[in-house]
């Protein structure tokens, strides 16, 4: 009969995987998703979470050995690199890109990204991810159609140089995979309260749009400060 | 015959495991607190960072599995009945055959040199080792998932496969010509950076199934979490108008890209995430950084060194460029174009 031990090394390994697997459950069961997920990719998140605890529990059933080593140095420094993202994650509160990653971010995009042609806007409600394709596939003009007709935005406030007084642009983000490979679509706002908002707040704007040269201009009726939406990006269509 | 895992022991880790974790997590929380953590530029860093990992992160611990599965109830006799095979269709049916075995660069290296060692012609084995991190199930469906919503998941997925069977050929048929003895080092590599995937401790498969799953997770998620790093850091402070000049630019973007790959050294099952951050650069680019990436990585190029003759490692990036940079302009000028 052998004597077995725990072995701190494998139980390090253990607790690092129960970090994470934790994190997926804590953005399953928190609601989190959309922060980190597209809508087509929102599976990964029970299944890395199954995995992980399956993966977990079978480190620490297999944990205990006849020879329980220290851990060597570079493992410490392994767990601690792998736990480190999870730990951002959970320590902080969930945050969405905004006004500075507008200025470095692109708003056009390689590929067949969205698929919207003017026809498809002659009527009805219209949306960002509508002006993006419009943009994307230089069909912008389409909306000359409907210069003058009311639409409602939502987005967060960021600052150009090109902005008069009450101007902004709005902006929301729109992912088709993580926030990794977001992509900005905007349009200017005129007609706003002077200094009323901030970079970065979230507001919904209600307004006459008006296609011109490369964007769309709002002429604001009336914008009101609003909390950040639960899907904070938007998902191509 | 499989060298077991071997923890080295090290007396003063146990020393430093409190500390470490400590400052560690002091760091978190005093950034937290102070507001640090919280300024522009570090936020949209953490929150693009913490995305790719959260997503990629799936995809790895699949690949751990499968791979785990392979090395622990999968017989070497399983994989060596290609050496069976007339030596002419023996590498078109061992590149064909990483999609029968799902294994990730860094566990193809060992496999490759257990498949020689077990009679497997070079230049099969070669072609394995080379088409097996790319034409394989997961990494296929995650490179489906990454670019699926933006309508390129055929054509990227096809194009992927295509360009890295035919790598796989070519390095198969220009470097396999070596005999065994010019190929392979006489001496092992370094323990850690094989044990990682040679799990197989005792007779208990169930403790040498989770050994090697959870070596390769960590072995791999290192790379993960530098890789995530280096795409985050690139995006949050380079301006994409500033990259945007050199990007478009096909041969310079896909070189560029290229060289990323290599520096970032991420696992296949998870680079389709970070590829297709890279919205700047011309598809074709990023395929290259999808096929060039799990032929050719700086932890390759360790595990290459510890396996091979160091001629076969400069070989190797002497035929594998020039067949990515053309392949990739192809499917650039043939398909995206």
């Amino acid at each position: 009969m052998t004597n077995k031990a725990w072995s701190t090394a494998r139980l390090g390994v253990a607790l690092a995987l129960a970090v994470w697997a934790s994190l997926f459950w804590f953005i399953l069961l928190a609601d989190r998703t959309s922060f980190y997920f597209a809508s087509r990719t929102t599976w990964l998140a029970p299944v890395g979470a199954i995995f992980l605890t399956i993966a977990a529990i079978g480190r620490l059933a297999s944990a205990r050995t006849d020879h329980p080593d220290p851990p060597p140095s570079g493992e410490v420094k392994k767990v601690l690199l792998l736990v480190a993202p999870a730990l951002l994650i959970m320590l902080f509160p969930p945050a969405t890109l905004g006004s500075y990653a507008v200025a470095k971010r692109s708003t056009s995009i390689q590929g067949a990204y969205v698929s919207v042609t003017g026809s498809d806007l002659s009527t009805g409600d219209l949306s960002l991810v509508d002006i993006f394709g419009l943009r994307y596939t230089g069909d912008l003009g389409a909306l000359a159609a409907r210069a003058g007709s009311s639409s409602s935005f939502t987005g967060f406030v960021s600052r150009d140089p090109t902005n008069g007084a009450g101007e902004f642009m709005l902006n929301r983000f729109i992912i088709s995979c993580c926030p990794g490979d977001a992509v900005n679509v905007q349009v200017r706002v005129v007609g706003a309260p002077p200094g009323r908002f901030a970079q970065d707040d979230w507001v919904r704007v209600t307004g006459s749009i008006y296609p011109v040269g490369e964007e769309v201009i709002v002429d604001a009726a009336q914008v009101e400060q609003v909390d950040r939406p639960k899907n904070p990006y938007l998902n191509p269509s | 015959m499989a060298t077991p895992a071997v923890a080295l022991p090290h007396p003063r880790a146990d020393r430093y495991l409190l500390p470490a974790a400590g400052a560690f997590l002091a760091l978190l929380i005093g950034g937290r607190l102070s507001g640090l953590l919280e300024a522009a530029p570090i936020q949209t860093f953490t929150i693009i960072f913490t995305a790719i990992v959260v997503e990629a992160l799936p995809f790895m611990l699949l690949g751990a599995f499968a791979s785990a599965v392979i090395e622990v109830y999968v017989s070497d006799e399983a994989l060596g009945r290609i050496t069976r095979l007339p030596p002419a269709l023996q590498l078109p049916a061992a590149a064909l055959g990483g999609f029968a075995f799902p294994v990730c660069e860094c566990g193809s290296v060992p496999v490759a040199r257990r498949l020689i060692g077990r009679g497997m012609h070079p230049g099969a084995a070669l072609g394995f080792m080379v088409a097996s991190p790319i034409f394989n199930p997961i990494v296929l469906l995650s490179t489906w998932v990454a670019y699926s919503p933006r309508g390129l998941g055929a054509l990227m997925v096809s194009g992927r496969a295509a360009l890295g069977l035919v790598a796989a050929m070519v390095v198969g048929w220009s470097l396999g010509s070596e005999g065994t003895q010019g190929l392979l080092r006489a001496r092992p590599g370094p323990a850690g950076a094989v044990a990682a995937h040679q799990g197989r401790v005792g007779d208990d498969r169930r403790r040498a199934f989770f050994e090697h799953l959870t070596g390769d997770f960590f072995f791999m998620g290192r790379f993960l979490v530098a890789g995530a790093a280096f795409a985050a850091g690139f995006q949050t402070l380079l301006p994409h108008s500033l990259v945007s000049g050199v990007a478009r630019t096909a041969v310079i973007g896909t070189l560029a890209l290229m060289a990323i790959a290599f520096v970032s050294s991420l696992c296949s099952e998870a680079d389709a995430f970070v590829a297709v951050s890279f919205t700047q650069f011309p598809l074709g680019s990023q395929l290259a950084f999808l096929v060039f990436g799990p032929v050719l990585d700086v932890k390759l190029a360790f595990l290459y060194g510890a396996t091979f003759r160091k001629r076969l490692v400069w070989s190797l990036v002497v035929v594998a460029i020039p067949v990515i940079v053309a392949g990739s302009l192809l499917f650039e000028a043939l398909f995206v174009s």
